[in-house]
């Protein structure tokens, strides 16, 4: 691996290849050949029927989530996961406590549609047949159709679990496997006047893959995720060329058998596809070391209707006007196809360290990471949770004494210093570091000393840990909750520093007052947690759930109204609109306002001279 | 609270703070109020050492020592001394002590103090999780004590009080009340920069650190007249400036309505409007009678509205908070319509105040005096009509206080009241204003001029004595004045039509919106524009039954009781109409020239008491030199004045005519309007133009 004549051998040896490959049907360049011959067991992330592993009206795996066995104990089960078969007895107390949860009242989600019970497909044969041989595969079932056809925000979920699914669906699903497909289909579109919804891993939380409900021509749903192939790696430059199909967790698998990582790492990696956090301008976990979606793109590759955007050199910066690219990051399926992309890679780090630190109040907290941003020593990732997650975060583990572990642990070792902490305000900031082993050693050492200024102790390693392994199972708690009558929802901003403190809570007020007035008895769960640092400023995540039960009004309404309100304060207190979920549908009506008229005027003016039919018809982002 | 029994009044139900529980028990009575579940609980010392340290005010020390060339520290150290000067230091013990001094004195005079509950206990619920600013209507001093007084009682948490600096030259007082939760306020600090940021930082700290409620008097002063005050807008500004800043998601606003059956200090008051500082010895005999121990004060009534969210109003207004995330935080402007919504705020809580305020029967009884102010009125008619204005205030949604349900028995209490401020007198079983002096008073002569007037002889004995029987009529006047908010527009409609037999509708308008505007100081008047007021007002007087309209003539109703009753809701502002005359007589003999404020208002007011004596106008409330100094507000505001005010900064401030023609058609219309279209005096000699 260190030896760069043997790298060079290597991206020559993916050239020499070409002629076999061109075999291919897609008639281009397979890269990804010669590494996956090495291990030929690689499998995807999931198959081209995703309903066979995947959940049809929640997060993830149908054969992982949270659940209350038969003693009311909540319990993780998920055999792909580390954590499975974890048992959590003080969830429910605390639920109980905290939120009034209450286990008798549930709302457990409806089956799965019959498809007769579905809007038959709009048909459009002449194009299918046309299509045919420039795809993998087509679909028109109704299990396609539905999954391709919703996101992950709330109300999404929620209509699937109500039985009631009175959406717009696709008509058919095509599968294109390589760029020219993905060209071709797009030309054919163009002549049928078909309207083509591009769709990843399916994750988005923007309403960006509802079907518009006016949309009066066939919806053909794009997935992308045959197009999942390595194209090439360069190890001299440290970048690759990847096909935007490929969903996080096989990148990073695949790259890890080469000796690198993308460093990209949304929570959501486990599903998400490159082409999805370019069209969405995603962020990932690891950003202070790796960079947020639009500094790892090289060069994107776009087809949209009237042709494809791509660039001729691969020169790190440039001054040629404005950056077309950024057209395209953020672009949100509404000009066209990112088909491949490439991406700056690095090696692996030898060392990868967690860590922790308790302040003793979230101010605290945000004045300490304000202080790292300041002196631009922020490790791959640091996250401040407030007193609620910090909570949480101690009852989500199977030991049975609540809070006293951490505090525990941390009051052995300090134990003059622990005075002025308590339970009920300290906030606990995770750390992830990574590099040499002298490399991480030193600026763990630094993070504490710094954290001593603001009255932060360390909390240990094990801590900082299971923090960062909770993550990804954090996400099916919201299907436990829907079960038992909450509805939840995660939202995030970013915000310069000064403002910071205020608006958490000031949207945590807005949003607990909003729920009284709209007659929510049991209280709320609001709560947030800072999870990235700039130098002016931050980004802040929320997360708010609440039971819907006790109320006489629609919750899907209901949900839209605290969520919008909520929305509205953020912005109110200087918070921008989105800082990685993207505009999509939910967030439009707010826009203008944040861009000027003149502003979207531009952007409707890339929009009618690259798409002019709209295509691309998802009518994200645009107002 | 361990109180007495409460009550019910109005549909409200009343707490009676316990004036006579001993000592001991008060002063060891617990006191742990909820703390506000947001605040970090700062002490006083800390909150001033946050205003020091904020990033707003270090600023403006580097930018003042290097504009005026001084050093960083003499600056710090000012800064520190003003900060000092402002900062409450405040603290349990003494609070605790003020409060036994205010019992202690108010258990021999008053007959009790009754709090809402409801309201009470929606403040106690707001303060332990929203910034709350409380805003009392301000009619005494006794106000600056008497919310910490019952909170301490109630177990909330204390207010920090902003306090007018005329206290800061009182020691002990200051030092009492500082030590009580006051900060103090400079009068004025249009132009002092560093003082203005040091304020408002102190003020916005205490807001937003919510360790206690915030409280000030919106209409800036204690109201001498009792009628409600335009409201100030600086402090409140202050207030809202953090909300538009996203310091705090809300503020709450609880207007309290602190009504006196009695203000302590009507005869301050009433010497103060006069302008006569000390009592003359002649009539010092009547204040010693009215010496604090030995007189009824009534009872005091403390009631909520519903507490104003400074959040919903903004919405209702148009007001976003986005623009100024574009701000750096610590540089905060007004944007456009902000001042306006200030402003507009500021009225809401009056209105809201006023609508709550408890109007005594004394008041109804004074207005009654004042309006049938002839040789004393018989028991009778008194109780008769008193029935009549009690329904009519009712009818306008005013809450008025009848402590029995005996009328008879309502107005021997509110006579004895009357009696023991010395106002009244009973004379062969007739109730009559009393009379501090005999004065003799000439029967006026016709086809004078105001030069006439003015350059006859009045000697100061005689001025005395008419100066000095303005002070009962100004102590019922004060009582009066405490219903008239409820019929204001109605009182200057029916003063432009009575004693008319008809008057044509357009003549009527006109007359209507020049009373109005030159009265736009004196009263808060409804607000919109003038001509919906109009339409507005004339539909409610015939609704009511009080004028007819026929074709394009509008009429009294001629019915007797009718009638009597337009006179007296007419005769409520008269007073004040005749003031305006009388300032509009006094500026033309002005003839353009200019002359300073102070003795402006001096000579209109002898030129008032020469009218009085010379039989032209019977009442003596016109002798207040407040109604001069309002009416000159308002000719500002109409453009028939102007001050230059800025030419001569720290000097007396300027009156001249701007507008003189405009001068003339009020002086003449007003003449009409109060004198049944001849007025007794004329202008012309002066008429230059
Ligand atoms: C539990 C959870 C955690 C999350 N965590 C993060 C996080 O940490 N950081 C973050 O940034 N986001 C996060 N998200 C949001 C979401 O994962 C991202 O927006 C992600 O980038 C979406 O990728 P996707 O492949 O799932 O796109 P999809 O949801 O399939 O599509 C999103 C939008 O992109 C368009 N699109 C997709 N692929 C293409 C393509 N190839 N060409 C053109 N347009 C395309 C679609 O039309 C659609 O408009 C999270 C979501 C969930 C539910």
């Amino acid at each position: 691996m260190d030896d760069p004549s043997a790298r060079r051998l290597s991206v020559l040896q993916g050239h020499l290849r070409k002629p076999e490959i061109q075999l291919n049907k897609c008639g281009s360049i397979e890269a990804s050949a010669p590494i996956s011959s090495k291990k030929t067991e690689i499998q995807k992330a999931f198959p081209r029927k995703r309903l066979e592993i995947l959940s049809w009206n929640g997060w993830g795996y149908k054969d992982s989530g949270f659940y209350l066995n038969d003693k009311g104990v909540a319990f993780f089960t998920g055999p792909r996961y580390p954590l499975n078969g974890l048992v959590l007895p003080l969830v429910i107390p605390w639920m109980e406590q905290k939120l009034g949860f209450d286990r008798t009242q549930t709302a457990f989600s409806q089956p799965p549609p019959s498809p007769a019970d579905l809007p038959p497909p709009m048909p459009c044969p002449s194009f299918i047949e046309a299509v045919r041989p420039h795809s993998v595969a087509i679909s028109t079932d109704a299990d396609d159709r539905l999954f391709h056809s919703h996101g992950h925000t709330c109300h999404e979920l929620f209509i699937l679990r109500s039985g009631k699914i009175d959406i717009r669906l696709v008509d058919a699903v095509v599968w294109p496997g390589c760029h020219d497909h993905v060209a071709k289909i797009v030309q054919l579109a163009s002549l049928h006047n078909i309207c083509i919804i591009p769709f990843g891993g399916g994750t988005n939380v923007s309403g960006a893959l509802e079907c518009p409900s006016d949309e009066r021509r066939p919806i053909i749903s794009l997935d992308m995720t045959e197009m999942d192939k390595i194209l090439w790696i360069d190890e001299d430059n440290l970048t690759a060329h990847v096909e935007a199909g490929i969903v996080g967790q096989d990148l990073e698998r695949k790259l890890a058998e080469r000796g690198y990582t993308s460093g990209h790492e949304p929570d959501s990696q486990e599903f998400s596809t490159l082409g999805g956090w370019v069209a969405t301008r995603s962020s990932g976990m690891k950003k202070n070391k790796y960079g947020n979606i639009e500094d790892l793109v090289v060069r994107i590759r776009t087809v949209t209707p009237s042709g494809t955007i791509d660039k001729s050199f691969l020169g790190p910066r440039n001054s040629l006007g404005p950056d077309l690219q950024h057209f395209i990051l953020g672009s949100e399926g509404t000009l066209g196809v990112i088909t491949e992309v490439t991406m700056r890679i690095r090696p692996l780090p030898q060392v990868r360290r967690y860590g922790s630190i308790v302040f003793p109040t979230f101010e605290l907290g945000v004045e300490y990471m304000r202080d790292v941003a300041k002196q631009r020593c922020a490790p791959a990732s640091i996250r401040l949770m407030d007193n609620l997650q910090f909570q949480i975060g101690q009852i989500l583990k199977p030991t049975p004494s609540f809070t006293t572990s951490i505090i525990d642990s941390i009051k052995k070792i300090y134990v003059t210093k622990f005075k002025g902490f308590d339970p009920d305000k300290m906030a606990a900031c995770t750390l992830l570091m990574e590099g040499t082993p002298e490399e991480v050693k030193l600026q763990e050492k630094r993070l504490i000393d710094i954290a001593s200024k603001y009255n932060g102790l360390s909390g240990g390693e094990e801590n900082g840990r299971r923090g960062y392994m909770m993550t990804f199972v954090i996400a099916y708690i919201r299907d436990m909750a829907f079960d038992y009558g909450y509805l939840s929802e995660s939202f995030e901003t970013s915000i310069p520093w000064s403002r910071v403190v205020d608006m958490c809570r000031n949207v945590k007020e807005r949003i607990s007052q909003l729920c009284t007035d709209n007659g929510i008895i049991r209280p709320p769960l609001i709560s947030c947690r800072v999870t990235q640092v700039y130098d002016e400023g931050a980004c802040v995540y929320f997360y708010l759930a609440f039971s819907y039960l006790e109320v006489g009004m629609d919750p899907v309404k209901l949900f839209h109204t605290i969520e919008s309100s909520a929305r509205d304060e953020v912005l109110a207190n200087g918070g921008s609109l989105s800082h990685h979920h993207g505009v999509g549908k939910i967030r439009k009506k707010w826009i203008k306002d944040t861009l000027t008229p003149t502003g979207i005027d531009m952007l409707y003016a890339v929009k009618r001279q690259v798409d002019p039919q709209n295509i691309f018809g998802c009518a994200n982002l645009l107002p | 609270m361990a109180a007495g029994r409460s009550f019910i009044s109005n549909g409200s139900e009343y707490v009676p703070l316990d004036l006579k529980k001993g000592e001991l028990s008060f002063a060891l009575a617990p006191f742990n109020p909820h703390p506000n579940v947001h605040t970090e609980g700062l002490s006083p010392q800390e909150v001033k050492e946050i205003v020091k340290g904020s990033t707003r005010l270090k600023a403006m020390i580097k930018e003042i020592s290097v504009s005026n060339g001084v050093s960083e520290e003499s600056v710090v150290k000012l800064v520190d001394e003003i900060v000092d000067e402002i900062g409450h230091k405040m603290a349990l013990p003494a609070v605790r002590t003020v409060a036994m001094i205010i019992r202690g004195t108010l258990r021999r005079v008053i007959s009790g103090i009754y709090i809402e509950k409801q309201g009470l206990e929606e403040l106690g619920a707001a303060v332990k999780r929203y910034p709350v600013v409380i805003l009392p209507s301000h009619r005494s001093y006794l106000d600056f004590i008497l919310v910490s007084y019952f909170l301490l009682e109630n177990n909330i948490q204390l207010p920090a009080i902003a306090a007018g600096q005329d206290f800061m030259n009182m020691k002990v007082i200051s030092s009492l009340l500082r030590r009580s939760g006051a900060f103090f306020m400079r009068r004025t600090f249009g132009s002092d920069r560093l003082y203005k940021l040091i304020f408002t930082v102190y003020m916005q700290t205490v807001l937003t650190n919510r360790q206690n409620p915030i409280e000030f008097f919106i209409e800036g002063t204690r109201s001498r007249t009792a009628k409600t005050l335009h409201p100030k807008l600086g402090l409140l500004s202050m207030i809202v400036e953090p909300y538009l800043h996203g310091l705090v998601d809300d503020v709450l606003l609880a207007p309290l309505s602190i009504s006196y059956e009695r203000t302590l200090e009507e005869s301050l008051f009433a010497r103060e409007l006069l302008g006569i500082p000390k009592p003359k010895e002649s009539t010092s005999g009547l204040f010693k009678a009215k010496s604090l121990l030995f007189t009824s004060y009534g009872s005091i009534f403390v009631d909520f509205s519903k507490q104003i969210s400074l959040h919903e109003f903004c919405i209702k207004n148009g007001i976003s908070r986005i623009p100024h995330g574009i701000q750096p935080r610590n540089d905060f402007s007004f944007l456009p319509g902000e001042r306006e919504m200030v402003l507009e705020l500021g009225y809401q809580i009056l209105h809201k105040i006023n609508k709550k305020m408890k109007i005594f029967p004394s008041s109804i009884l004074s207005s009654l005096l004042l309006h049938f102010n002839n040789g004393g009125v018989e028991r009778d008619k008194l109780i008769n009509w008193m029935d009549v204005l009690k329904a009519e205030i009712e009818k306008r949604g005013g809450i008025v206080h009848w402590n029995n349900d005996n009328s008879a028995a309502v107005f021997d209490h509110c006579v004895n009241l009357l009696l023991s401020s010395g106002c009244i007198r009973i004379k062969d079983g007739r109730i009559e204003i009393a009379k501090v002096e005999e004065e003799t008073r000439l029967r006026h002569k016709e086809g004078c001029t105001v030069f006439d007037i003015m350059s006859a002889q009045m000697t100061s004995s005689a001025l005395a004595n008419t100066l000095n029987n303005g002070y009962t009529e100004l102590i019922l006047g004060h009582y009066r004045n405490q219903l008239i908010h409820w019929f204001i527009s109605e009182s200057i409609m029916l003063t432009c039509i009575n004693g008319i037999s008809d008057i044509e509708l357009d003549v009527l308008k006109k007359r209507f919106i020049l009373l109005s505007q030159s009265l736009c100081k004196e009263f808060i008047l409804p607000p919109g524009p003038m001509e919906k007021v109009f339409d507005d007002t004339l539909h409610c007087l015939i609704d009511r039954g009080l004028i007819e309209i026929s074709g394009s003539l509008i009429f009294i109703v001629s019915n007797e009781k009718q009638e009597v009753l337009s006179s007296l809701l007419s005769g409520l502002i008269r007073p004040f109409v005749a003031g305006v005359w009388v300032m509009c007589l006094y500026l033309e003999s002005l003839m353009g020239g200019v002359q300073s404020l102070k003795l402006t208002l001096r000579n209109t007011q002898q030129l008032a008491a020469k009218l009085i004596h010379n039989g032209f106008i019977d009442s003596h409330e016109i002798l207040s030199l407040d109604i001069y100094k309002n009416t000159i507000a308002s000719f500002n505001v109409t453009g028939i004045l102007f001050e230059p005010e800025l030419e001569l900064e720290g000097r007396d401030r300027l009156v001249k005519v701007l507008n003189a023609p405009k001068l003339k058609e009020l002086t003449f219309e007003i003449g009409a309007v109060l004198f049944n279209g001849s007025p007794p005096v004329s202008i012309n000699n002066f008429s230059k133009l």
